[in-house]
């Protein structure tokens, strides 16, 4: 699903990531953590293609995603559903239609979309925000409507970069649970956190980056 | 996808009325121009090819002559310069260019009918000058310049077709400009929801589709609007030219239809070029 081949990411000649050597089978559920600054959302960026890497390969779902033009782009991204950690929500749609808008771009049916959107809200426990805009949300709202638009149209790769930071204790257990349940019917899930609780409320697989480095590779605690 | 782009396009549109209303003007100018332009052109063409040289140069005769009296001078003519095209203005077409002319004989015209009007003949040659002999006819009150109008229009077409081809193009290209600045404020306004739809998946047409909207909607606007002023134009020049004696401008359905084809594809162009630059910048960086 996932492999990374000698990935390197420097910002004015600022490395962040040195030779990175990852591989993720399909179906896993793995967590990605690591000090504030250790690369974490660099590589889901270099995974979703926001970012270009300095050197190395990065392959995702059997294409690979660093020497991609502009036009492939959009067929990768469609593959994955990206959970990020500003939420990136669209300001001038409704709840509901931030979630539609994804799918729609799936080809899915106009009312179809509306049906499947209205569903994920409900399992998020959001159905009664769905005509509001997002500023008139609060942050843990917003953070459960980004969750909901990646969840919608059941991709086979979610990439979640601090996908509870926003949320309480509750509802962080709730998606963990919701993202277990995706993983369960055959979907790999990576998170990036630094939240130690979270690490261990699973027994996942976790990568610990460390100065651009994976540092350790195995369940958690180490 | 179409309702994306169709939504979306008019809150853009909703956003920034007064841009759009100016840049539809700015556009709707140029083409207004060219447009009418190309009608008076094609107005004059078969005027200037159907001259062949030749002036019309008009004759008034004494208005005391009898209808018989004219017809022999007028068979005495022709017969003395075969060459001559000699034509008579109807006494009812001759009222209504005096009428024009001179608005306050509308009421003698009115009143009295075509009776008192004396007879205007038209001769038309190549040696308008030889015409300059008859005003030592007893018969004749006055002979009109030996200068043709369709020489005059010949010169004025000759010159505003370049003046007019180079403003239309300059104002053309400034509204494609204006379009383009348009197209690129409106990027940079909403970048952070174009890059949130790049990231979630979204296509190029996908992102490109509500702006093409509405610079279609600009554009369709800005035609409409220039045709309107081609047809206001050429209204108020047919009244010109009819009291010159000469045929009135129609407006082609061709020219309309192109200058709605000019004012949609100018800012549509723009608009994709502006869009694919924009795209290829955004994944560049």
């Amino acid at each position: 699903m996932i492999r990374l081949r000698g990935l390197e990411k420097a910002y004015n000649h600022r490395r962040i990531l040195r030779g990175l050597d990852v591989h993720i089978e399909p179906g896993q559920f793995v967590f990605l953590t690591g000090h504030s600054g250790a690369g974490k959302s660099t590589l889901l960026k270099l995974l979703y293609a926001a970012e270009k890497p300095t050197s190395g390969e990065v392959w995702v779902n059997r294409m690979r995603v660093d020497e991609m033009g502009g036009s492939e782009l959009p067929e990768l991204r469609r593959t994955m559903g990206v959970i990020f950690q500003d939420f990136k929500l669209l300001k001038r749609k409704t709840v509901l239609e931030n979630i539609t808008f994804v799918l729609r771009l799936h080809g899915v049916a106009t009312r179809e979309a509306n049906r499947r959107a209205y569903l994920t809200l409900k399992r998020l426990g959001l159905q009664h925000r769905q005509s509001a805009y997002p500023e008139a949300l609060s942050g843990g709202e917003q953070q459960r409507v980004a969750i909901a638009r990646a969840l919608a149209y059941q991709p086979r790769l979610i990439l979640a970069d601090e996908p509870t930071g926003n949320l309480d204790a509750e509802l962080a257990a709730e998606l963990m649970s919701l993202l277990c349940d995706i993983n369960y019917q055959g979907a790999t899930v990576l998170v990036a956190t630094h939240d130690h609780a979270l690490l261990e409320s699973i027994p996942a697989r976790t990568l610990v980056l460390h100065r651009g480095v994976i540092e350790y590779d195995g369940t958690w605690p180490p | 996808m179409i309702r994306h782009a169709i939504f979306e396009g008019i809150l853009l549109l909703r956003g920034r009325t007064w841009a759009t209303l100016s840049l539809a003007i700015a556009l709707a100018v140029p083409v207004a121009v060219g447009g009418t332009a190309l009608t008076f052109g094609l107005w004059a063409a078969p005027l200037l090819r159907g001259s062949g040289g030749a002036v019309t140069v008009e004759v008034l005769l004494r208005p005391q002559r009898a209808a018989p009296e004219v017809d022999a001078w007028l068979k005495a003519q022709r017969r003395k310069h075969p060459d001559w095209r000699i034509r008579v203005v109807p006494a009812a077409d001759l009222s209504r260019r005096l009428s024009r002319w001179f608005p306050y004989l509308r009421p003698l015209l009115e009143a009295e009918g075509t009776g008192f009007v004396p007879s205007l003949v038209e001769v038309t040659t190549a040696r308008p000058e030889a015409v300059n002999a008859l005003k030592r006819d007893s018969g004749v009150l006055a002979v009109g310049p030996t200068t043709s109008l369709h020489r005059s229009l010949e010169r004025t077409s000759a010159r505003l077709r370049w003046l007019v081809g180079i403003t239309t193009a300059i104002l053309l290209l400034s509204a494609g400009l204006l379009a383009g600045i348009w197209i690129h404020l409106e990027l940079y306004r909403h970048a952070d929801e174009i890059a949130i739809m790049r990231l979630v998946g979204a296509t190029e047409s996908t992102v490109r589709g509500p702006f093409l909207f509405a610079v279609l909607v600009t554009g369709t606007v800005s035609g409409i609007s220039a045709c309107g002023m081609n047809l206001l134009f050429a209204r108020w020049l047919s009244g010109l030219l009819l009291s010159l004696g000469l045929p009135a401008i129609r407006t082609s359905w061709a020219v309309l239809a192109l200058q709605i084809l000019v004012a949609v594809g100018v800012p549509l162009l723009v608009a994709t070029i502006t869009l694919a630059r924009h795209a290829a910048l955004e994944i560049e960086s």
